[in-house]
């Protein structure tokens, strides 16, 4: 996938997510990414991120790219198993 | 009575605009039609749907329902001859087939030169006076064919 | 399995807690009040004669056959008009009554075909036993006299063979005036009237003939005509069933049950089963006479293969295939990589050959490159609701309607889309529900018989989330928030936060109104309406989601429903009318590349670590790719090998130059499907799938609802499409064992929560389960978020307007939606293999006359529609249901190429296509563009099959 779409994709994320307080922002960015993109993606991603020059990229991607704070594993908010959320909740979430 | 007017679906229009409103629109609706053009044009089915946000069938089975509405044009007359009790029983069959064979036209037909249209009617309320008829709606008692005659050449025609 | 016959009440079953008791024929029976007579008389066993009732419809009273003596009371009542009250005595039989009953059969039977041997209904007619109920020897009037019989009769009229399933014939009509009534109450289109009055009265379709009436083809008339009169043509030509199995339709998200009525596995005709809770006896065109294409002669029957797609297919068996695509697959993986390959898996198959699919990639491939269709259609759907309260399901069921005060439908055209859902929404509208459609065309539901919205919020495609703030800057900005809804079941910090958002200026009527083109009187109007009206529904379709804020719209749509505390109760909720029949089983079924069975994140352990522990295997904890993405990786080189079930990427998905681009670049594209559809034009393997009617499975409808799909003949291709995968994968070398789908489901239920309680002996037993279905819900449950989200707390989500990058401009002025038809399905591949190709012949561009105008386009003329994409050339027609700057078209046929035009924008959060904005320009054109060229010449070129010397025709 070209760098081009990638950066794109991950903009338009940024934008919808642009809306709440930068902290959460980031989070919900980062999260997002980790939820639904593959590896590969994100691994391209944040060599963009890296990147000085190249595709322009949302503020908050770059961010998002940053190393998380400590402790917090973005995969493991993503997902909150059927017993955090009581016994009808389950999985239909 | 006039012929009708040729179909116009903007005179259409105007006629159900002035109408629709009304409790149970459809029946005067359809009247005015005939009033307007002389029949209900087929054209004018899907208009007055719409405007009644009916179906077509819906309309169709209502102007089918009565016989007093035309679906062609009519002939330059229209001749209602009364069928009910009181108008047979002073030799109203007799005559209208009489007259059925002069025309050469049967019920709701139209003569070839266009001249008759012969429509069946059931009481026109002239009882005590029969045979009855309306001749363009005009009423006319005691009737025989010299008298029907004497009204159509009467109006020119 | 016999013949099912379901007992027929004569009048509908009243449900009322209040009971009342009576004596029929000296038996005491105890019914709710509001019971009918005939009914609790039907309820206890006892059948009295009649020709006009049936309980699909309610009572008429004009055949006079069951009239019935009631102690106390003078003369004889029709038990079908009566209700039964407490404490009556009613007698069903007597020599007055007898007598009475065969005057009124003579009466019928003397102006009546007597050619009952020779009758198709001859078998299956209510006509004729009911005179033999009455004992009718003679008819002492005779058989001549004034009749509708006699060819030379004047009275008679010819047979109607216009509609290619039916036919009427006058002759035998006895003016019960079921069919009239169907058509109006259970269909709600009114095509049908009694035409004149008195003995000249006959049945009409407005005066034309069937196919020129209003007609839509349901069937509900042919199957409430108690005679001869109306019937389907397949009856006329194969005589009566002798069996009948229960299954689903695999048409739309309705789900329609019915019966198929067999002769040894020959279908003879499917009727529509009242036992079905979806559709509870009413079915469309498609699901009752769109069935034909199982039996096309398009059907592929034999597996075949090729080396490169430009060489013709070559008819092998099925070891060969089999082993010819797994060696591919296995080589790709060696070569390129373990992500080199992926599946798609279907939403028309069951739920069963869904899961197998998903877990051949999963543990045979080895990845997580597996999706489906919902890709392409309710994806958002899916992330928007469950951001905001927890499922990305619909919440009810469709009865749910019939409790609905105000409804709002947002980009759907349920009258052409999920027909039997229209029905019984446009009942509950006659009842006087009032109805809001935003949408920017003026679809049928805005005004149709009986039928009108009270606003038509009519928008420029692509401003979705504008107009919904709007509406809900009103509801926080006029005071009409539920606030205690909203305190016991949301996040208030959330609310507090989306109520200050919304509140803004910039989000008002006023400030949307031109970007919008709806007026901001119109916008307030209609958020009182549904803020106020009582009980509101939104109900949605692809118009919503098929955008580049799909996703959005959806968020925005439930936070709308949550401040005004329009969701957990009947008639209420935020519906997705989900299109196809199983999508949302795919979706259930873990068809996502982020995402096991059950809607469990692929990175969550303990969910991960209980699939492996049963399927032998380790699984990626990381998403694998969506469709759009293993098509760039096709076209940089990357991904090389796909195997797809019952899915037509190559029609169905946007910007087809890329997508044929990308299945060009793979080299092992292999399609299991019943037809050779455009995707198999790229493919080098092809197995033989199987219709629905050759299999037995599960499909799960828009209401969650999993329902039963027999098999009721053997599967045309020699294997039904979940065993083909079974065998695919064991020459991948990851072994499945099942012998039956029963098992399948049995293992969905171990690993599935919301699915523990399901099987197929529970399935028998309960006709059908709404999921969640476990220990908490034993039965299934209707209506979700009754007491509270399945999220907690609702969750607000702030929805500011970003526009899509799909901008007209001079180059490109008009914006492209588009949508469906009523006769046709989706691409079509199923429709146009029957009659229904006569309703829509052709895919027609709607333009509005100020466009057409200015371009001097006249009705009919071949027009060029050119996007940024590509360009195609289609046929116009003039119409105001568009408003000027947009046109419209269909999709239904692949020589259109609707999709070569549509554009690479999506869903910002599923990627879901924007299918429903595309910028273009329309001229006048005197040929068919160069891709359409290119198509003719490849649909001949890709699809050469070279048969064996001895395959005879």
């Amino acid at each position: 996938m070209s760098d081009g779409k990638l950066a794109r994709m991950a903009n338009q994320i940024a934008v919808f997510f642009s809306a709440y307080p930068e902290a959460d922002a980031i989070a919900g960015v980062r999260d997002h990414l980790h939820a639904f993109w593959t590896p590969k993606m994100i691994d391209a991603l944040q060599v963009l991120a890296a990147e000085e020059e190249g595709e322009a990229l949302h503020p908050l991607v770059r961010k998002a790219m940053g190393p998380a704070p400590d402790g917090d594993d973005p995969a493991a908010r993503t997902v909150e198993g059927p017993d955090q959320l009581g016994s009808l909740a389950s999985d239909a979430g | 009575m006039r012929a009708g007017q040729a179909w116009d679906s903007h005179r259409a229009e105007a006629v159900i605009h002035a109408f629709r409103e009304l409790d149970g629109a459809m029946l005067p609706i359809l009247h005015a039609l005939q009033a307007e053009f002389g029949h209900v044009p087929d054209a004018a089915v899907p208009l007055v749907a719409e405007a009644l946000n009916l179906s077509r069938a819906e309309v169709h089975g209502c102007l089918t329902f009565y016989h007093d509405f035309r679906r062609q044009p009519p002939g330059r007359h229209v001749v209602k001859l009364c069928r009910a009790e009181a108008c047979q029983a002073v030799g109203a069959e007799a005559l209208h087939a009489r007259l059925r064979h002069h025309w050469g036209v049967d019920w709701h037909e139209t003569s070839a030169d266009g001249r008759v249209t012969l429509e069946p009617v059931f009481c026109l309320g002239l009882c005590a006076n029969g045979p009855a008829a309306l001749v363009d709606d005009r009423p006319l008692a005691r009737v025989d064919e010299q008298a029907l005659e004497a009204m159509l050449e009467g109006t020119g025609s | 399995m016999p013949l099912i016959k379901e007992t027929d009440y004569g009048t509908p079953l009243r449900h009322n807690p209040d009971q009342v008791t009576l004596t029929i024929d000296g038996q005491p029976v105890t019914v709710p009040a509001g019971t009918s007579v005939m009914a609790a008389a039907m309820l206890m066993g006892t059948k009295i004669p009649k020709l006009c009732a049936t309980d699909m419809l309610e009572p008429f009273g004009s055949c006079r056959l069951c009239l019935v003596e009631i102690e106390g009371r003078r003369g004889t009542a029709a038990s079908c008009t009566t209700s039964a009250e407490a404490g009556m005595v009613v007698h069903t039989s007597s020599q007055r009554l007898s007598r009475l009953r065969r005057g009124v059969m003579e009466l019928y039977i003397s102006d009546h075909p007597l050619d009952c041997l020779t009758c198709s209904a001859n078998g299956d007619c209510e006509l004729q036993d009911m005179a033999g109920a009455v004992g009718l020897r003679d008819v002492r009037y005779g058989m001549d006299g004034a009749n509708h019989v006699h060819p030379e009769s004047p009275l008679t009229l010819p047979q109607d063979t216009s509609n290619p399933y039916f036919t009427y014939d006058p002759s035998k009509c006895i003016v019960c005036n079921r069919c009239v009534r169907a058509c109006e109450d259970i269909q709600g289109t009114f095509a049908l009237t009694i035409e004149g009055r008195g003995f000249d009265s006959r049945v009409s379709a407005g005066g034309a003939d069937f196919f020129g009436s209003e007609c839509v083809s349901c069937g509900a008339c042919v199957q409430a005509c108690p005679t001869a009169t109306l019937t389907e043509n397949s009856i006329i030509e194969l005589g009566q069933p002798e069996h009948s199995v229960v299954t689903t339709c695999a048409y739309c998200g309705v789900g329609c049950s019915f019966k198929a009525e067999m002769q040894g596995s020959t279908v003879v005709r499917m009727v529509p089963y009242k036992g079905g809770h979806a559709n509870e006896g009413h079915s469309c065109v498609k699901g009752r006479f769109a069935w034909g294409y199982a039996t096309h002669r398009d059907r592929i029957r034999k597996p075949m293969i090729r080396a490169r797609i430009t060489d013709p297919w070559r008819e092998v068996s099925w070891e060969e295939a089999i082993g010819h695509a797994a060696a591919e697959f296995r080589r790709i993986q060696a070569d390129y990589g373990r992500d080199a390959v992926g599946g798609i898996t279907s939403s028309r198959c069951t739920n069963e050959e869904t899961y197998l699919v998903q877990k051949l990639v999963r543990a045979a491939f080895g990845n997580n490159n597996v999706d489906t269709c919902a890709r392409v259609c309710h994806s958002p759907t899916g992330y928007g609701l469950k951001a905001t309260l927890g499922t990305s399901a619909g919440t009810q069921d469709f009865r749910s309607v019939e409790h609905a005060d105000v409804v709002l439908v947002i980009g759907a055209n349920p009258t052409d889309g999920h027909p039997v859902f229209a029905s019984r929404l446009k009942k509950r509208l006659r009842q006087g529900a009032r109805l809001i459609v935003a949408d920017p065309r003026r679809i049928d539901l805005v005004q149709a018989p009986h039928v009108r919205a009270e606003h038509h919020l009519q928008l420029r495609p692509g401003t979705n989330v504008a107009l919904i703030n709007a509406l809900a800057h009103v509801v926080v900005t006029e005071g009409l928030v539920n606030e205690s809804y909203v305190r016991e079941r949301c996040e208030l910090e959330d609310f507090a936060n989306w109520a200050r958002f919304i509140a803004q200026e910039r989000n008002s009527p006023e400030a949307v109104e031109e970007l919008t083109g709806v007026p901001a009187a119109e916008m307030r109007a209609a958020a009182r309406l549904y803020a106020m009206g009582g009980r509101a529904a939104i109900y949605y379709g692809l118009g919503v989601t098929e955008h580049s804020q799909g996703s959005t719209m959806v968020m925005g749509m439930a936070n709308l429903a949550m401040a005004t505390g329009n969701i957990g109760r009947e008639g209420t909720g935020v519906n997705p009318l989900r299109g196809q029949n199983n999508v949302q089983g795919s979706c259930d079924m873990g068809s996502f590349p982020h995402e096991l069975p059950g809607y469990r994140h692929v990175a969550d352990d303990a969910t991960r670590h209980s699939f492996e522990a049963l399927w032998g295997v380790t699984l990626r904890g990381a998403p694998g790719l969506r469709i759009p993405n293993m098509l760039d990786e096709a076209v940089g080189g990357h991904f090389k090998g796909l195997y797809i079930q019952g899915e037509d990427i190559a029609q169905s998905d946007p910007d087809t130059q890329h997508v044929t681009a990308g299945l060009a670049a793979m080299e092992c594209v292999v399609v299991q499907d019943i037809f050779l559809n455009e995707t198999a034009k790229y493919a080098h393997v092809l197995l033989p799938g199987s219709s629905f009617l050759e299999k037995d499975g599960t499909f799960t409808n828009a209401e969650r609802r999993i329902s039963r799909v027999r098999k009721v003949m053997p599967p045309l291709g020699g294997m039904a499409d979940w065993e083909v995968t079974i065998a695919l994968s064991r020459a991948l070398g990851y072994e499945m064992n099942y012998s039956h789908p029963s098992e399948i489901m049995d293992e969905i239920a171990q690993l599935t929560p919301s699915f523990a309680g399901v099987s197929y002996a529970k399935l028998e037993e309960a006709g059908s389960l709404q999921w969640p279905c476990n220990e908490a819900a034993p039965l299934g449950t209707p209506m979700m978020h009754v007491d509270r989200f399945v999220r907690g707390k609702g969750k607000f989500m702030l929805t500011e307007f970003v526009p899509t990058e799909e901008r007209t401009g001079p180059r490109f002025p008009l914006i492209l939606t588009t949508g469906r038809i009523l006769s046709q399905y989706n691409v079509g591949a199923q429709t146009r293999r029957t009659a229904n190709s006569r309703w829509h012949e052709e895919d027609v561009l709607e333009i509005h006359p100020f466009d057409a105008e200015t371009r001097g386009i006249a009705e009919g003329d071949l027009v060029s529609v050119e996007s940024r994409s590509g360009d195609i050339a289609l046929r116009a027609t003039i119409t105001e249901r568009v408003q000027p700057g947009v046109v419209y078209t269909t999709f239904h046929h692949a020589k259109t190429g609707a999709n070569v035009i549509t554009t690479d924008h999506s869903d910002w959060a599923t990627n879901c296509p924007e299918y429903k904005v595309t910028a273009v320009q329309v001229r006048r054109t005197n040929r068919p563009s160069d891709w359409q060229a290119r198509f003719f010449l490849e649909d001949t070129a890709l699809t050469r099959i070279e048969r064996s010397a001895d395959a005879a025709e």
